[in-house]
């Protein structure tokens, strides 16, 4: 089976080409760039390195979300453009998970964090591989209470700013610089696994996942922006 | 939005049809707040609840002999 992951889910980006389990080449860049311009020459490199076309994949995989806005539509559309052709067929990642993912021996809990700005994160949480709380928005104030007691790793772009802002709050570790951002490779593993498990869906029907505050939370904001 | 890339990238918005979060999000302009780059925002009296605090207000008003332009917001000993 060959695989190619895709990510631009937050700043930095990625492709990814597997074949059978084995990472055959990978392309990584956080240089300040637009995913319009890194990711799909990213994604022409890996193939090219692992000396494979895009009629021989087997499976896309990319990651769908939550995070960047813009990242995750350049994301999604690019994968779309490349499976359509040779109807191949999809799978999407949620970008919390593909952080979780390298980190799936750690025995205490690991929350996944995208900065969502405004005091907020993107957050999931998850114990050895298992998610115990899909993706959602919300305060980082809120963090301690979702993750209770015991020893958690955080990961992703916003894993520096909770550590900083929720220190001597619980037993937070920070979890290593390069395992800190998403990998395509990750998101092309996560992709193998949910197509052995036969969740794979044609190119039209991938969805990015975009999670946005509850009509509740944006009243609240709304209101709070007219008493100032 | 306009984007203007150089020393500073600089993006420009206009909220004029933005009611609220949701319409908010699907601008993208969360993706640009990165610290490092500049936004100018255009009827930013729209996203009132999503402005920095380090936001700088610029207000021009129409008189009679021209118009008044209002600078707010900008931090001391950088004036």
């Amino acid at each position: 089976m060959i695989t190619l992951g895709i990510d631009s889910s937050a700043v930095a980006g990625s492709a990814a080409v597997l074949r059978d389990g084995r990472l055959l080449a990978e392309i990584y860049s956080d240089v300040g760039l637009t995913h319009s311009e890194t990711l799909a020459p990213a994604v022409q490199r890996a193939l090219q390195e692992a000396e494979v076309s895009p009629r021989e994949l087997d499976l896309l995989a990319v990651s769908v979300g939550p995070g960047s806005f813009t990242g995750i539509r350049i994301g999604v559309a690019l994968a779309k453009g490349i499976a359509f052709p040779f109807d191949t067929p999809t799978a999407g990642v949620s970008s919390t998970r593909a952080l979780a993912h390298p980190l799936g021996c750690f025995p205490g809990a690991v929350a996944a964090v995208l900065d969502a700005r405004r005091g907020r994160v993107f957050c999931g949480v998850y114990r050895q591989g298992r998610e115990v709380c899909p993706p959602k928005l919300l305060e980082i104030e809120e963090l301690p209470e979702l993750l209770g007691p015991g020893p958690a790793m955080l990961v992703g772009d916003g894993a520096e700013l909770c550590y900083n802002q929720l220190k001597g709050r619980g037993e937070f570790s920070l979890a290593p610089a390069m395992l800190r951002q998403i990998r395509a490779s990750a998101v092309a593993e996560l992709g193998e696994l949910a197509a052995s498990r036969g969740e794979t869906v044609p190119a039209g029907e991938l969805r990015p996942l975009y999670i946005q505050p509850s009509q509740a939370e944006r009243t609240l904001l709304e209101k709070q922006a007219l008493k100032k | 939005m306009n984007q203007y890339l150089g020393r500073v990238p600089v993006f420009h918005f206009d909220m004029y049809r933005i009611e609220g979060e949701g319409d908010l999000c699907s601008t993208g302009y969360y993706d640009y707040l990165d610290g490092r780059s500049v936004l100018f925002i255009e009827w930013s009296e729209n996203i009132a609840f999503a402005l920095p605090e380090d936001t700088i207000t610029v207000s021009i008003e129409k008189t009679p002999g021209g118009r008044r332009i209002e600078v707010a917001g900008i931090p001391e000993g950088r004036e």
